[in-house]
């Protein structure tokens, strides 16, 4: 474990997830909460109805007025994240892409532990494996190195076929990691499930530096890792510049997608600078802070 | 079994092709993409532009349809007739004459022709063509032709030849060809009449296209010219075969110059004759009316001057038995002085002795090379010997003894007669004049005594008067054999203006005359002759006649044979296949409805 490791965990602990969302998840945790509670938040006063705890009673006040009033503080809870990560064999081709996918998810991950937040980690695919639920920040270190050391698994289907496999209810926040790269109308269909259940979405679309600057030359016949359909492209400027077009296409119409649900819609590629993306982006998305 | 088109088992290199097309196909590279999704977008962008995108959806569907139509269309095998040529063989007799080069809307008569027989040959169902060109002598071009490319070919390869149209016996030679098929006999020309055509085959139709084009013609009809008196006049004949009076320049040239020129009145339909006095002496004069009329080939006529005949004049001390030798030889001699040679107009030859060889003027000349210093003298010891010269032809000169030679005269001579080192006879020419050379006296010499002398005499005097090299007046195209002094030489044929023409060896083919009317040249061994191309009388007299049909049927020339045409379902198969492989490529780029 290098220091630079350890310097980034140790900023990551300052970092917590954010939401907009006031619902909060059974347990205590390190959000305030709209529920009175024990916290050191102050709420206001109310007077004593018989039934309350004595304890409670601010005696300052009853020196004042000679009457009881309860003195009421915020609670803090926690919120239960779940960090979906797209193991489909698109993600897995690219080994670059995989491991940069493998860190956000492991980033996140820790964040959300660091935070008291009640954390479940799944690698969407075909059959359930990896699967992480944990809670508290004693367990940090362990999930993130364990995400890390994630093995790559042979993955039949596409994440949008395997991702509603895997919804939890009482989620508060969603974090999608994922490529992006199926037809829209299935990632709407998508999206229109992880909707219903009524939980903050932050999408977080990774795509591999030749996925969008290929450096494919001459004849290619190119076989789709998922779905082992065949294009045979004869590679020239036009073609390029033409696929670079779709590109920037689709993440357009991906992140108006996601505007349409609400979700946050951030981008990153494998060789981006993982810090500046973590502490510039993720903040200025409002997703981290 | 039997194949009824073996033919279209060529086609198998249409397989062949497909074959070659797999070996040479795309090889693609595989690679393992995380995700074609926005490959399929980019490569369908890049393939449809608009308006094929409307078809790409039922594409397969569409080229299908297309090709099965066309299947069917050519297997109802579609035929559909158009006009055709009558008669099962055809023979068409072309004038190839000088009238035929007579223009009409600036195209001339033969041209006509050529395009007639174009249109029929459009026309033509299988049928039997021969082509015959009516020259002097009727020649067969083509004999019972079916390939359509080769007798356009051939009709693009008839030209003028300005011969006289031997009209009669082209159309006998052509009925000695009539097999018993129906034969229709076409005859292209611009004269001929029903008379012509008097004694008829009874089993062959005759249509007779006759092109128009002459109407009012001013013909050269001849001139002339000849030394008369120390002067040399021409005689020229004119005539106006038009309506109209007309006024003409009349120019004679000769060697680019104008030597006379005159403006002439001709009163329609008649003959002028016109009476040129005075001409400077030249080779050959060309006689030119500027008629401005559509028939050119009778506006110009070559007379050449020549005296067939030349006399010899004695020039110097020349030995008594040169000039008795000549008289036998019933040549004239006439003795001469040096200034009276100068004023002499008649060309002759000279006969000189004893005068410095650079006062010789400018005429055939043999020359006495007479030294009276002895010093100059040589005395022969080595025996005579003569080289196989035509001069030399039965002279014998090693039997004569010549004792003393001369110092020979410096430039290019050829030796005739040598004795060891000393050239004792020699020619060659002088300012473009032939000459010959005796390096030595008679006075030293037995040869007069000698049979071989008189017979010299008269060899140099036909020599000399050859080598004023006119060759004769020559009919178009006229092969004659001709008889120069070395056989083994090659000729070159040149026109008035310098062009060569062709190049012919004189001892393997015939001389042939060039075609066009006009004065030549021809170059043999450095030795320069003319002849003379004269157009035929009869060809001064153009005429026009009406087209007409002899012997056919009562049809009308409208009604013509049909002929059906079937090529249609070749060309709708070959559509078909081409549709299959634009399918085929369809399908591979992986279109589909």
């Amino acid at each position: 474990m290098t220091s630079h490791l350890h310097s980034l965990l140790y900023r990551l602990t300052k970092l917590r997830l954010m939401t907009k969302t006031r619902r909060r998840g059974a347990h205590k945790g390190g959000r305030t909460a709209n529920k009175f509670g024990t916290s050191l938040e102050f709420s206001d006063f109310r007077l004593y109805q018989p039934g309350d705890d004595v304890r409670q009673i601010d005696w300052n006040i009853y020196g004042r007025t000679q009457k009881h009033y309860i003195k009421r503080f915020l609670d803090e809870q926690e919120i239960a994240v779940t960090v979906f990560l797209d193991a489909s064999a698109s993600m897995q081709t690219i080994d670059t892409k995989w491991n940069r996918a493998k860190e956000l998810a492991a980033i996140f991950s820790y964040i959300a532990l660091s935070g008291e937040d009640r954390l479940s980690f799944i690698p969407v695919s075909s059959r359930p494996y990896g699967k992480v639920s944990r809670k508290g920040q004693v367990y940090g270190k362990k999930v993130f190195f364990d995400i890390l050391q994630l093995p790559k698994h042979e993955a039949a289907g596409t994440f949008t076929e395997n991702l509603h496999k895997n919804l939890l209810k009482n989620n508060q926040l969603s974090i999608l990691i994922t490529d992006g790269l199926e037809p829209l109308d299935s990632i709407e269909s998508l999206f229109r499930i992880i909707a219903a259940a009524k939980q903050e979405v932050k999408f977080v679309q990774l795509l591999g530096k030749e996925e969008i600057e290929p450096n494919y030359s001459g004849d290619v016949k190119l076989i789709d890792s998922e779905s082992r359909e065949t294009v045979n492209v004869s590679i020239n400027d036009s073609i390029l510049g033409n696929y670079q077009k779709q590109v920037k296409e689709h993440n357009r119409k991906l992140e108006s997608l996601c505007r349409r649900f609400g979700f946050s819609y951030l981008v990153t590629t494998d060789d981006a600078d993982l810090q500046s993306f973590l502490f510039h982006e993720c903040t200025a998305k409002r997703m981290l802070y | 079994m039997y194949f009824a088109n073996p033919m279209f088992f060529i086609l198998v290199i249409l397989i062949a092709f497909v074959v070659l097309l797999y070996f040479f196909r795309k090889q693609y590279k595989a690679v393992i993409n995380s995700s074609n999704l926005l490959w399929y977008q980019a490569m369908n962008e890049w393939k449809a532009s608009p308006w094929i995108q409307k078809l790409q959806h039922n594409l397969l569907f569409w080229l299908q349809i297309i090709a099965l139509i066309l299947l069917m269309m050519a297997l109802v095998k579609p035929i559909w007739l158009s006009e055709g040529v009558k008669g099962g063989q055809l023979i068409w007799i072309v004038d190839t004459s000088a009238t035929m080069s007579a223009l009409n809307d600036d195209k001339p008569l033969i041209e006509q022709s050529k395009q007639q027989m174009k249109q029929l040959t459009d026309r033509l169902n299988d049928q039997e063509v021969t082509v015959i060109v009516a020259g002097t002598k009727p020649k067969i071009l083509l004999n019972r032709e079916s390939d359509i490319n080769l007798i356009q070919k051939t009709i693009d390869g008839i030209t003028v030849t300005y011969e006289h149209e031997n009209i009669e016996k082209s159309v006998k030679l052509a009925e000695s060809l009539v097999s018993n098929r129906a034969t229709h006999i076409h005859i292209f020309s611009d004269s001929v009449k029903k008379d012509d055509l008097s004694d008829r085959i009874e089993n062959a139709s005759y249509e007779i296209h006759n092109a128009h084009g002459i109407q009012d013609n001013v013909a050269l009809l001849s001139f002339g010219v000849a030394g008369k008196e120390n002067r040399i006049s021409g005689l020229v004949v004119i005539e106006n075969q038009g309506e109209k009076s007309r006024t003409v320049p009349f120019v004679i040239t000769s060697e680019n110059q104008t030597v006379f020129q005159q403006k002439v009145t001709i009163p329609a339909g008649k003959r002028m004759v016109v009476n040129v006095p005075d001409l400077p002496q030249r080779r050959f004069y060309q006689a030119l009316i500027k008629s401005g009329d559509k028939y050119s080939a009778d506006d110009e006529l070559t007379a050449v001057y020549s005296v067939l005949k030349p006399n010899v004049y004695a020039l110097g001390e020349v030995n008594p038995f040169f000039i008795k030798g000549l008289e036998t030889l019933g040549i004239k001699t006439v003795q001469m002085d040096q200034n009276s040679i100068l004023g002499l107009k008649e060309s002759g030859i000279i006969l000189a002795e004893g005068i410095p060889v650079d006062v010789l003027p400018n005429m055939p000349a043999i020359y006495i090379n007479k030294k009276q210093n002895s010093a100059e003298l040589i005395e022969l010891k080595e025996p005579i010997k003569g080289t196989d010269s035509s001069l030399m032809e039965y002279v014998d000169i090693d039997k004569t003894y010549i004792k003393y030679a001369s110092t020979p005269i410096t430039g290019n001579w050829e030796n005739i007669v040598d004795s060891g080192n000393h050239p004792l006879i020699q020619t060659g020419s002088m300012n473009g004049q032939p000459v010959i050379i005796l390096n030595f006296s008679l006075e030293n010499t037995d040869w007069p005594l000698q049979p071989g002398f008189p017979i010299f005499l008269y060899n140099s005097y036909q020599w000399l008067s050859n080598q004023t090299g006119f060759l004769g007046y020559f009919q178009p195209g006229e092969e004659k054999w001709l008889q120069l002094e070395d056989h083994n030489t090659s000729m070159e044929i040149f026109n008035a203006s310098g062009k060569s023409l062709s190049t012919l060896k004189l001892n393997k083919e015939n001389f042939k005359a060039p075609y066009k009317p006009g004065i030549y040249q021809a170059v043999s061994e450095g030795q320069v002759y003319y002849f003379s191309v004269l157009l035929d009388d009869r060809e001064k007299r153009p005429q026009s006649e009406a087209s007409f049909i002899l012997n056919g049927s009562k049809e009308n020339k409208k009604d013509l044979a049909l002929k059906p045409n079937d090529s249609m379902w070749f060309w709708l198969t070959c559509v078909v296949l081409l549709l299959l492989m634009v399918e085929w490529e369809v399908y591979r780029r992986g279109f589909r409805a």
